[in-house]
């Protein structure tokens, strides 16, 4: 009982986590259901991952065309989009680790740009630095997670976000080629890649919750 | 305050446990687990009456990431991110000429500070992480 009641109070606490920000419209009722809330994250997170690869694909197409306007408008959306992702990230593990998850975030974006800006110039040694910058950063990344949530192994997510980077690099190659049957395929590759990311994040962190409860999970 | 920190920041970490502490590194990058592993267990580090404070490196965070202490407190950090980490004294763009290395999970080392001032540093892999110690 003494360990039941333990975990009761650990999983309330993510309860509370949870609903600190991530969900606006979560009622109070919602927040008893962790099932529900972990569903929620899973659609969540696969919603904004999707959209920073259209909003990614959005920018990089606007800047290999030279189209300036248009790239800044699109980079500032994406900024928006890396801010929901922080947030969601933070409604689980707290506000330290949002705030430090956002530069994180951003720098893997800073990375994409360089690879971009070396196949506008056909910089072949800007490309490969930004592609080893890249695969760095998945370690970084998956590092995040695992100190984030033990259930979660850093180089199974350090993998998962791999794929992200080259299923990208595919959308920016594309591009380069002026090939819009390609550019699009392989957007909506990259896109659909995602959830492949953003489902074990909520699986996951369902799991744990349901230890904390000490209940089984039910898919 | 660069001179500062090369004066006042004193590698302290001990061989062994009750052993004298080392004194100054000059590169910092390179402190054998061995050593720090003996403050990471909670044994004694140093002489016995020294203040001392701990700073833990998780989720890509120094927490806490401002800390108050008096001159001659020795800080300990502990990296618990799967990762390289590193406490790089001053800023990205106004680099101090000492950094401790944090190779891997569970990699600890202390410095003493012996001067007060306000000392920043950083995690020179992610820039991104930023500390702060304020010495009285």
């Amino acid at each position: 009982m003494k360990i039941a009641c333990k975990n009761f109070i650990g999983a309330a606490v993510m309860v509370a986590l949870l609903g600190a920000g991530y969900t606006a419209s979560a009622s109070a009722a919602e927040m008893n259901h962790h099932g529900a809330m972990s569903s929620d994250l899973r659609t969540g997170l696969n919603s904004l991952f999707r959209e920073h690869v259209f909003l990614a694909a959005g920018a990089t197409g606007a800047a290999l065309a030279g189209r300036d306007g248009e790239f800044k408008a699109a980079a500032g959306a994406l900024d928006g989009n890396s801010i929901d992702i922080a947030k969601a990230i933070g409604s689980v593990y707290g506000a330290g680790a949002e705030q430090a998850f956002l530069p994180l975030w951003r720098k893997h974006i800073g990375f994409v740009v360089d690879y971009t800006v070396g196949v506008a110039t056909k910089d072949d040694a800007k490309k490969n630095k930004a592609v080893a910058d890249l695969v760095q950063y998945t370690e970084d990344f998956g590092a995040f997670l695992a100190s984030a949530n033990p259930n979660l192994p850093k180089d199974v997510v350090a993998n998962l976000v791999k794929d992200h980077v080259l299923t990208l690099k595919d959308v920016i190659d594309a591009q380069a080629t002026g090939d819009m049957n390609k550019t699009f395929m392989a957007i909506r590759s990259a896109a659909g890649h995602m959830g492949m990311i953003a489902d074990p994040l909520g699986r996951r962190h369902r799991e744990t919750i349901s230890r904390a409860f000490c209940e089984p999970i039910i898919e | 305050m660069k001179g500062h920190w090369r004066s006042a920041a004193v590698l302290t970490a001990s061989v062994l446990a009750g052993s004298s502490p080392l004194h100054a590194h000059e590169d910092c990058d390179d402190i054998p687990q061995k050593q720090s592993a003996v403050v990471a267990s909670g044994e004694s580090v140093g002489p016995r009456s020294q203040p001392a404070a701990a700073v833990t490196i998780q989720l890509f965070q120094y927490q806490p990431g401002q800390l108050e202490i008096k001159a001659g407190t020795m800080v300990t950090w502990v990296n618990q991110d799967d990762i390289r980490h590193t406490v790089t004294l001053g800023t990205p763009e106004r680099l101090e000429n000492l950094s401790l290395n944090f190779p891997a999970k569970g990699a600890t080392a202390s410095y003493t500070f012996d001067r007060p001032g306000v000392y920043e540093y950083f995690c020179d892999r992610h820039p991104s992480m930023r500390g702060q110690i304020h010495v009285q």
